[in-house]
């Protein structure tokens, strides 16, 4: 028996395609969604993040494009099948059915299929976010906090997404029908859009909008803080709309313009290809420019992956000593006796190092530059009088003149345990600076007004003599660590008992060899990067230890990698050679310093004992007060902590972690924005090739051949394909240099690399859209008749 | 039981207008079959829309079996749409996933009829255009002039009191289109159907009782057929012959007299000047 619900029924079953297609958009988008959300809000990730830190916000943004990239690609999706529907629609209405049956049939429909396709999405994330995590875990980093767990707010999330994309597409529908005309849906497929005559000026006016757009928004704020000490409102980041109409510019320029020039023997060959797209011109660059953008985004994730990680990997590894400590004077830490004992238990020994020269190769006069072992020095802890910047709600900066204490040392402290020799007259200072220190817009090197003793109040105004690079110092004192001639520093130690001073241990320890051979300065053969070659076993594991032998070629990535409670771990050289009894060691290095700590020790990074005094007697809350989890367990430890041991390989390990937690979100987005720009590039094929289906009768009829037909479909393909990935592609390239080089109005080697990296980033993914066309492009053959002919 | 009183039906673009019907009145009668014809961007298909409503006009009146459709809401529009009228489309709009008996059950589905009548009906229309055999089978699977016969059927089944042809043999070769025609004058003559056909096919309009011929948006004159069909078409092909002659630019145009010196305007017309295709979606 014949009902209308029945007939829709035979309908829909015959029409499934076009069910199974949205059904798949629906699935793709959850899936991808909620399989990153389960990941963001789990524990373990969000444990990885600082609260209230950038990474944690760029995340809430990655989370967003996300969010939105599944949604485009989904309406899109659902769009199509509208359109489809349509010719269902026009018939019945023609035939009399009401709008309000239609619609709620729709409903129903649209109901079912999000149902259906949504629950399975969610059920499929969680799979598929255990698998991807167990991947990462294989291939990039494998600790026992990088635990799998699924948190209630991803759920939620990935949920609270499935309904607004049900919503969107049921708003989609409810619009469809209130919009459904019957000669609109008739003359559907002969509708055709135009566009005004595009001038020759618009695709130069492109071009000049996006590097405006990209100047104005990233250089021009640089420039106003450093010129006028002005920040730039937050509604100044409208001005990537420049480039946003730039980009649709530039498109619509290259789908819609054409002319004979000097090629016209081209101009002929292409009038057909030209012209189909002219027609949908509108269409067509706003599909464009969206693909653009997910183009944009999708190479921006990854690049800031690899970036994040390179500028943690970054801090800290030109650094002289691969471990330093460093804690108040009156705190009984762990001593040298102790530090050698767990290096013996380890398999480890302190070992000399040649600074290299610049050029990096070992320097030739090795006495003044050789570096002991093992190091002890103490500094003192003066108050400081600087000048120093602040920012207002208006984003203005103003100076502030600061009082705190800051860690000072001997000119001849600091030449012993540098090995770089420094020479000060009294009333001059040297600023200790990290490896390759850019000035900041918050304080200057030369920022010293006066220094005070802390206990009889005697003030010096010295005079700045320059700065000194010294990462393992720079690490401990805020705003600098600053060196005084040796007669200033006597004068001002007297008089100062040990709570006015801290303790710094610096040593460099290598893994040693069995049968006594080990890898001092004067032992074994030097590489040309200035590492040692390990031949002999590890008399720990019983393996043979590959520390920088790199016998895999992978780059020095050791095989060996760990498998419970261990990072990756970073070569005794710091040159990304890796070995587990190293990690083992600044492991429990920093598990023993951590159990010799007391509440001497027991603060913030940035809390300053003269400060907390000052906001006391003032009668102010301090704001940096406060006791915080001194645990293997916290993850962020290594960032809050006053007095946080450093050590380059389990800097590296912590970076590695972030790094993982980093690459595997955004290389999700990277997934998803590449998946969002398949699918409207393929759509967009298929819908060419079914509106144009007539055309390509009427070319038969005219007498075009296979290879014609088959030339004008590539032709248009290949510019929905390569057009929008050019453009995305130039235009990631020029923001990701402009942010480089204004960030700190240079370009340094390893920026250069990282941009090189994202170009072959572009490369890879121009690649998989490429494997999209091949496969759009059979389909569009499929639909017009040209495949199946051959046959 | 079709009237179309002073209809007017204009197209903007920008600022400019186009009038495309221009004060046009006709009656049709119960079971008259009556053609439009006319060259391009007469305003033939406008006028077949404006009569199913498809789309509004601006001045005028048109009324069915006594009643104003001209101002109906949605809803009753398409009570009409589903009762009172048929349509059949150049290009057949049958639902490829429904088989063709499906497809002609269609508007008594939508107006929810009992089915053993429908599907009672819906055979005895299969038998009287000579398709049940393709009952079962689905419009991918028949020919053109075998489609369109399954629209005249499915337009057939509410038993409307007129029946809108858009260009009905347009896609069809000359068998196919014969047939159709075959299948109208059927309906016509074993239903009382009245139909309304546009059309620029002078052979298809032939078998017509009427034709009405339109150019620049009015009613340029009537054909009543009263001798055989053969003499009918001849004397449309006379008014084509007149019409393509007004077209040539001549210096007795200006006074209002055609190339061959007869007064056309409200005359009686005696052919048609066909435009090439269908193409005057105005």
């Amino acid at each position: 028996m014949m009902t209308m619900s029945k007939i829709t029924a035979k309908l829909r079953r015959k029409n499934q395609d076009q069910y199974r297609m949205l059904g798949i958009c629906i699935l793709l988008s959850v899936l991808l969604v909620s399989s990153f959300t389960f990941m963001f809000f789990s524990p373990t990730i969000q444990g990885f993040l600082p609260p209230g830190g950038d990474t944690r916000k760029l995340m809430w943004l990655m989370l967003g494009v996300v969010v939105i990239g599944c949604l485009i690609f989904t309406l899109y999706g659902s769009s199509l099948f509208f359109r489809k529907k349509s010719r269902e629609f026009g018939v019945m209405l023609a035939l009399g059915a009401q709008k309000k049956d239609l619609a709620g049939q729709l409903f129903e429909e649209l109901t079912a299929v999000a149902a259906k396709y949504i629950l399975l999405g969610l059920l499929l994330a969680i799979p598929a976010s255990w698998l991807i995590w167990k991947l990462f875990r294989t291939l990039v980093i494998n600790t026992a906090q990088m635990q799998y767990r699924i948190g209630f707010a991803g759920i939620f999330a990935g949920i609270l997404f499935s309904a607004a994309l049900s919503l969107s597409i049921l708003f989609l529908g409810t619009r469809f029908i209130r919009r459904a005309n019957i000669m609109d849906i008739l003359n559907a497929s002969r509708k055709t859009e135009m566009v005004r005559e595009i001038k020759p000026w618009c695709g130069k006016l492109g071009i000049l909008l996006v590097a405006a757009g990209l100047f104005l928004a990233i250089a021009v704020p640089q420039f106003t803080v450093r010129l006028f000490r002005q920040g730039m409102p937050t509604v100044w980041n409208a001005v990537y709309l420049l480039c946003v109409a730039g980009l649709y510019l530039i498109i619509l320029s290259a789908v819609g313009r054409s002319k004979k020039g000097k090629n016209p023997e081209k101009y002929y060959r292409n009038i057909i290809s030209t012209n189909l797209m002219r027609f949908t011109a509108r269409q067509t660059t706003r599909n464009m420019c969206v693909i653009s953008l997910l183009v944009f985004v999708m190479v921006l994730a990854a690049f800031w992956g690899v970036m994040y990680y390179c500028n943690a990997t970054e801090g800290g590894s030109e650094a002289a000593y691969d471990y330093s400590l460093h804690y108040p004077a009156l705190e009984h830490q762990i001593g040298r006796e102790e530090i050698e004992a767990l290096a013996k238990k380890y398999g480890v020994e302190f070992t000399g190092r040649i600074l290299p020269d610049e050029d990096g190769s070992p320097q030739a006069n090795q006495e003044t530059k050789a570096l002991s072992g093992y190091e002890e020095t103490d500094s003192l802890e003066l108050i400081v009088h600087y000048t120093g910047r602040d920012m207002n709600d208006q984003r203005q900066y103003f100076d502030v003149e600061y009082e705190k204490l800051a860690s000072f040392l001997s000119a001849s402290d600091f030449t012993r345990i540098s090995g770089t020799a420094v020479s000060l007259k009294e009333g001059e200072y040297l600023t200790v600076t990290g490896t390759g220190f850019q000035e900041n817009i918050w304080v200057s090197v030369d920022c010293l007004n006066s220094i005070e003793h802390p206990v009889t109040g005697e003030h010096m105004e010295p005079d700045f003599c320059g700065t000194v690079e010294f990462d393992n110092l720079a690490l401990t004192s805020d705003p600098f660590a600053f060196i005084l001639s040796d007669a200033d520093y006597q004068k001002f130690s007297e008089g100062l008992t040990d709570q006015w001073r801290e303790k710094h241990i610096l040593f460099n320890a290598r893994h040693a060899q069995v049968a006594g051979k080990t890898l001092s300065s004067d032992a074994g053969p030097e590489q040309a990067d200035g590492t040692r070659k390990a031949e002999e076993s590890d008399t720990l594991s019983g393996k043979k230890c590959t520390c920088n032998t790199d016998p895999s070629g992978t780059g020095g990535l050791c095989p060996a990698m760990y498998t419970q409670g261990a990072s990756r771990n970073a070569g005794p050289s710091g040159t990304g050679g890796l070995c587990p009894a190293m990690y083992d060691f600044a492991d429990a290095l920093k598990r023993e310093y951590i159990a010799h700590a007391t509440s001497l020790s027991n603060h913030y990074g940035l809390y300053d004992a003269h400060e907390e005094a000052l906001a006391l007697a003032a009668g102010e809350e301090y704001s940096y007060a406060g006791e915080i989890d001194m645990s293997m367990d916290n993850t962020q430890l290594t960032g809050d902590w006053k007095y946080a041991p450093f050590s380059k390989i389990l800097m590296q390990a912590d970076a590695m972690e972030m790094f993982a937690v980093f690459v595997l979100l955004s290389l999700y987005i990277s997934i998803i924005s590449l998946t969002a720009a398949g699918i409207m590039s393929y759509i967009r094929s298929v819908t060419i090739a079914m509106d144009n289906r007539l055309l390509f009768e009427d070319l038969k009829k005219l007498g075009a051949d296979h290879a014609y037909e088959e030339r004008v479909i590539k032709v248009q393909l290949r510019k929905i394909f390569a057009y929008p990935v050019a453009a995305g592609c130039m235009t990631v390239g020029a923001f990701s240099l402009f942010l480089t080089y204004f960030n700190d109005m240079r370009l340094q080697a390893f920026e250069a690399k990282m941009l090189l990296m994202e170009v072959l980033l572009m490369a890879g993914i121009s690649g998989i859209l490429y494997a999209v066309y091949r496969l759009s492009f059979q389909k569009t053959k499929q639909i017009v008749g040209i495949a199946l002919e051959k046959h | 039981m079709l009237q179309v009183r002073h209809l007017s039906k204009s197209y903007s673009s920008g600022n400019q207008v186009y009038p495309v019907l221009k004060d046009v009145s006709l009656e049709v009668e119960k079971g008259e079959f009556v053609a439009v014809m006319g060259p391009s961007g007469s305003g033939k298909t406008t006028l077949l829309n404006c009569i199913s409503c498809f789309i509004p006009h601006e001045q005028g009146e048109i009324s069915l079996g006594g009643h104003d459709i001209s101002h109906l809401k949605e809803a009753e529009l398409a009570k009409v749409r589903n009762r009172q009228m048929g349509f059949v489309f150049q290009d057949f709009m049958l639902l490829d996933g429904l088989s063709i008996f499906e497809n002609i059950c269609l508007p008594q589905i939508i107006a929810h009829r009992p089915v053993l009548q429908m599907e009672e009906k819906a055979k005895n229309i299969c038998r009287l255009f000579g398709i049940e055999k393709i009952m079962d089978k689905y419009p991918a699977e028949v020919s053109g002039g075998e489609k369109q016969r399954t629209a005249v059927a499915r337009a057939l089944m509410n038993q409307p009191y007129v029946i809108l042809a858009d260009e009905p043999t347009g896609n069809l070769d000359s068998k196919s289109c014969k047939a159709v025609i075959d299948a109208f004058l059927q309906a016509k003559k074993e239903m009382g159907a009245t139909i309304f056909m546009v059309t620029h096919d002078s052979f298809a309009a032939s078998f017509c009782d009427r034709v009405v011929v339109l150019k620049d948006g009015r009613i340029y004159g009537e054909l009543t057929r009263s001798g055989t069909r053969r003499e009918f078409m001849d004397e449309l092909l006379d008014t084509i012959r007149t019409l393509s002659d007004e077209a040539l630019p001549t210096r007795n145009n200006a006074d209002g007299r055609t190339a061959s010196g007869r007064t056309t305007e409200g005359q009686r017309a005696s052919g048609q000047a066909l435009g090439g295709d269908n193409d005057d979606n105005e």
